[in-house]
């Protein structure tokens, strides 16, 4: 009942048939050389997968047929275009007690570093030397971070990193061999403060991963797009990208603290800290470019009650954004963009269900996702509160400390 | 020859203390080369004067001279400036600027070559956190303009041409006449004498590393007397210059802004008091980050100011249209897609309205229009007009020279398929 993601170069030769035995179907997301095209999805029949059905569906899919005719006559027009220096880049992964994911992540990132660049691997308030160790293994760096959170695990890395620009990404992704020059090819100014990429599915292999894609997953379609205050309502920034898959100047995320200690995981807030920056960079009037040239793969959850808990999580931390935006800076459209997101995501979600219509959502899901949403305001304030307590806890042992 | 490499030319009203921070800045370049400092006081009524005082006493400068002189506008005072000067290069600065250390050696870097070029700088405007819509409006306005001219493949506008930051050989700005000084305000001056120096054969040359900082207040109030003052501005390019006519701003207006216009130019009286209200509700937008309706506002209040400009310098409606009326016809102009684009997209003129036709060596392919004023850097909006335009014919072209160049007999490839 599964489906097989895999790509292909529509500028290579692929074999007549590819024999992927077990799988229902594929989606296959389909390249011209570096750049991202879009992606289809082809039947697989007794375990066979045809390349002329993957052919075929491109070709009836008019979405794929302009962007190949336009990509072939842009490459045709830009000749001996030479392309602006690329600025100096660090990779910054947060992980959290988890070393045999990130240990593919950290495969496909050494394989994707030409040498331009630098990998730091922030460990957040580890239990054990586990990700120590498997890190020494590997040309990275290695920083901890004993308090947990993974928003001040981000702002460490941007702290230690050289590179002019900092790419984030999640220790349970692959990344693609040209992500970060596709990254990096977008700051092309000092107004773009931010750039994030695709994000698809690494594998569809359970129930629970399939959900999690129906839920929309991460892809943010395959069509470049810029955005600035101008075109988008700041509050709306989910719409751009997410944490598995950003990059930002670096000093943008030193100047304004963009990573706030009070939002994401390892906060009572769960989610929502990569959410906040990128609507920080837009509230401040810089752009925001989206580019599904780069491309990371990212592994979902495998089991339902992990997907249960993720759902819930996100549900917390989107609201607890919305009312950080309220609170802290006065944002009326923050609370426009929450009413509406569930009135006609939350809400029609259930109505869906409720139902019975077709594709529809499972029961648990939904309502743990709403479940999470109504307790956000109050997560936000204990987030608040904790925090600011325990600043002033350091303040009071500062203090001694200059005293004695 | 000079004993100075570079005179820096700067008209100054009424900012004693932004004065002092400029000179400051002038005063730590890192260079070898001795420079003249020259300020025009136009119409000063603060303490500019004891400033500059101060500043001869210390005695930082190779030399340090200044003018006053009444009121006349930013024209006439860097023309007077200029008048100064001994150096064979300008650098025009104005008093609100605060240049980098190493502005003046980047600027003089360029001149090195001796070539007729204009050097333009880039100078950033200042921000305070957390910002006003207003500054988050007028500064993505103003780094759009310095990407926009320093994209790769740029043609030069006479847009580009502002007087912030910017050097020109003392020559050149003597043989185009310096600045028109029937521009008595800040209002389009520099654009004007930018036409004329392209016309002249002048090259823009943009450098965004040739840094300076902008210490501006932006506010609503200060933003729309402006466009109130660059309507009369664009009325005067428009009438020394018809060919640009289809650029400017008094060309069209948009359904939306229609209304604004209306009311600035038959009923003032009615249109003070609707932007009177419509101001107050753009207290409000602040207030409450409605970033959207702020902006919907402040384009009806801009357009209004706008228009108010326009009424004062051209009256009626009817001359307005009679001044439109003076725009040439659109003209043509060709680049050619077998051969490398970017030399020939910077090439070309964007100040005005024109047919582009696009050809592949001998062969047309189509024709796309080029409007004046577009936001978007030229060399990928051709790219991407071509391919969605006129994507089939080019493809048709590009298969049917490859395949001659296969063959060496164009018919050869339809015979076989006959005879096959």
């Amino acid at each position: 009942m599964s489906t097989r993601v895999l790509q292909v170069d529509l500028t290579a030769r692929i074999s007549d048939q590819i024999g992927l035995g077990g799988y229902e179907r594929a989606r296959v997301l389909l390249r011209y050389g570096p750049r991202v095209i879009g992606e289809v999805r082809v039947p697989i029949e007794d375990g066979l997968l045809l390349a002329a059905d993957i052919h075929s569906a491109a070709n009836s899919s008019h979405e794929v047929r302009d962007r190949v005719s336009h990509m072939i006559l842009e490459h045709q027009l830009s000749r001996g275009e030479s392309r602006s220096r690329s600025p100096s880049w660090t990779v910054v992964v947060c992980t959290r007690d988890r070393p045999e994911m990130l240990e593919s992540c950290l495969q496909s990132l050494v394989a994707a570093n030409d040498g331009s660049g630098e990998i730091i691997v922030v460990d957040n308030a580890p239990s054990n030397e586990a990700t120590a160790q498997l890190v020494a293994r590997y040309p990275v760096r290695y920083a901890r971070e004993e308090l947990p959170g993974l928003n001040r695990a981000r702002m460490l890395g941007a702290r230690l990193a050289a590179g002019d620009v900092v790419i984030y990404t999640d220790d349970d992704v692959v990344v693609d061999h040209n992500w970060i020059p596709a990254l990096l090819e977008q700051f092309d100014g000092p107004r773009v403060g931010a750039v994030t990429g695709l994000t698809m599915p690494l594998e569809l292999e359970t129930e629970a991963q399939e959900l999690f894609e129906r839920y929309g997953g991460f892809t943010k379609g395959f069509r470049r797009f810029v955005c600035d205050w101008r075109s988008m309502s700041p509050p709306n920034a989910g719409a751009i990208g997410a944490g598995a898959n950003m990059a930002f100047r670096r000093d943008l995320v030193l100047s304004m603290g963009l990573f706030e200690p009070e939002l994401d995981m390892g906060t009572v807030a769960r989610t929502g800290g990569d959410t906040y920056g990128l609507y920080r960079v837009l509230a401040e009037g810089y752009r925001i470019v989206y580019t599904p040239d780069a491309l990371v793969w990212h592994r979902h959850r495998r089991d339902r009650e992990a997907l249960r808990r993720v759902l819930s999580g996100y549900g917390t931390g989107l609201y607890t954004f919305f009312t950080r935006c309220l609170i802290e800076h006065r944002d009326l459209p923050a609370l426009r963009a929450g009413l509406a997101w569930f009135w006609k995501h939350h809400l029609r979600e259930l109505a869906r269900t409720l139902m019975r219509r077709p594709n529809h959502l499972p029961i648990d899901l939904v309502i743990a996702e709403i479940k999470g949403t109504l307790v956000a305001p109050f997560a936000y304030i204990r987030s608040r509160r904790a925090e600011r307590s325990r600043v002033s806890v350091n303040d009071v042992a500062t203090e001694r400390e200059a005293a004695a | 020859m000079s004993e100075f490499a570079c005179s820096v030319v700067i008209p100054s009203r009424n900012r004693a203390d932004r004065l002092d921070l400029l000179l400051g800045a002038l005063a730590s370049q890192v260079t070898d080369e001795a420079l003249e400092i020259i300020v025009v006081l136009d119409g000063c009524e603060d303490s500019s004067r004891d400033v500059l005082l101060a500043w001869e006493k210390m005695d930082a400068f190779a030399s340090l001279r200044w003018h006053e002189q009444s009121r006349k506008g930013p024209a006439s005072a860097r023309n007077t400036g200029a008048f100064m000067a001994r150096g064979p290069i300008l650098l025009f600065v104005d008093d609100d600027v605060i240049p980098d250390p190493d502005l003046v050696s980047v600027h003089l870097g360029h001149h090195a070559s001796g070539d007729r070029i204009a050097v333009l700088g880039d100078y950033d405007l200042i921000r305070s956190r957390p910002r006003s819509i207003c500054e988050l409006e007028i500064w993505s306005w103003w780094e759009d303009t310095f990407q926009l001219r320093s994209a790769s493949g740029q043609p030069a506008s006479y847009r580009d041409f502002c007087t912030g930051n910017v050097s020109l050989r003392r020559e050149d700005f003597a043989r185009v006449g310096g600045f028109d000084q029937d521009f008595a305000r800040p209002n389009r001056e520099d654009y004007e004498l930018g036409y004329r120096l392209l016309r002249s054969g002048v090259r823009f040359v943009v450098d965004r590393s040739a840094h300076a900082r902008h210490i501006r207040d932006v506010t609503v109030r200060s933003i729309l007397e402006g466009a109130r003052v660059e309507a009369r501005g664009d009325v005067m390019i428009a009438q020394k210059h018809p060919e640009l006519i289809t650029g400017l701003a008094l060309m069209g207006i948009g359904d939306r802004r229609r209304r604004a216009a209306a009311l600035a130019m038959f009923v003032p009286r009615i249109g003070a008091v609707v932007c009177f209200a419509m101001r107050g509700l753009l207290w409000l937008d602040e207030r409450l980050r409605l970033r959207r309706r702020w902006r919907s506002h402040f384009g009806f209040l801009w357009t209004y100011a706008y228009w108010r400009g326009l009424r004062d310098s051209v009256g009626s409606l009817k001359a307005l249209r009679e001044l439109r009326a003076t725009a040439p016809p659109s003209m043509t102009q060709r680049i050619d897609v077998s051969r490398p684009l970017t030399a020939q997209v910077r090439r070309l003129n964007i100040d005005v309205q024109s047919r582009l036709l696009v050809v592949y060596g001998e062969e047309l392919i189509g024709s796309i229009d080029l409007v004046p004023n577009n936001p978007e850097a030229t060399f990928p909006w051709i790219v991407r007009e071509i391919s969605s335009q006129l994507s089939a014919s080019f493809l048709l072209l590009v298969a049917r020279t490859a395949l001659e160049n296969e063959s060496g007999d164009a018919a050869l490839g339809v015979r076989s398929i006959e005879t096959g």
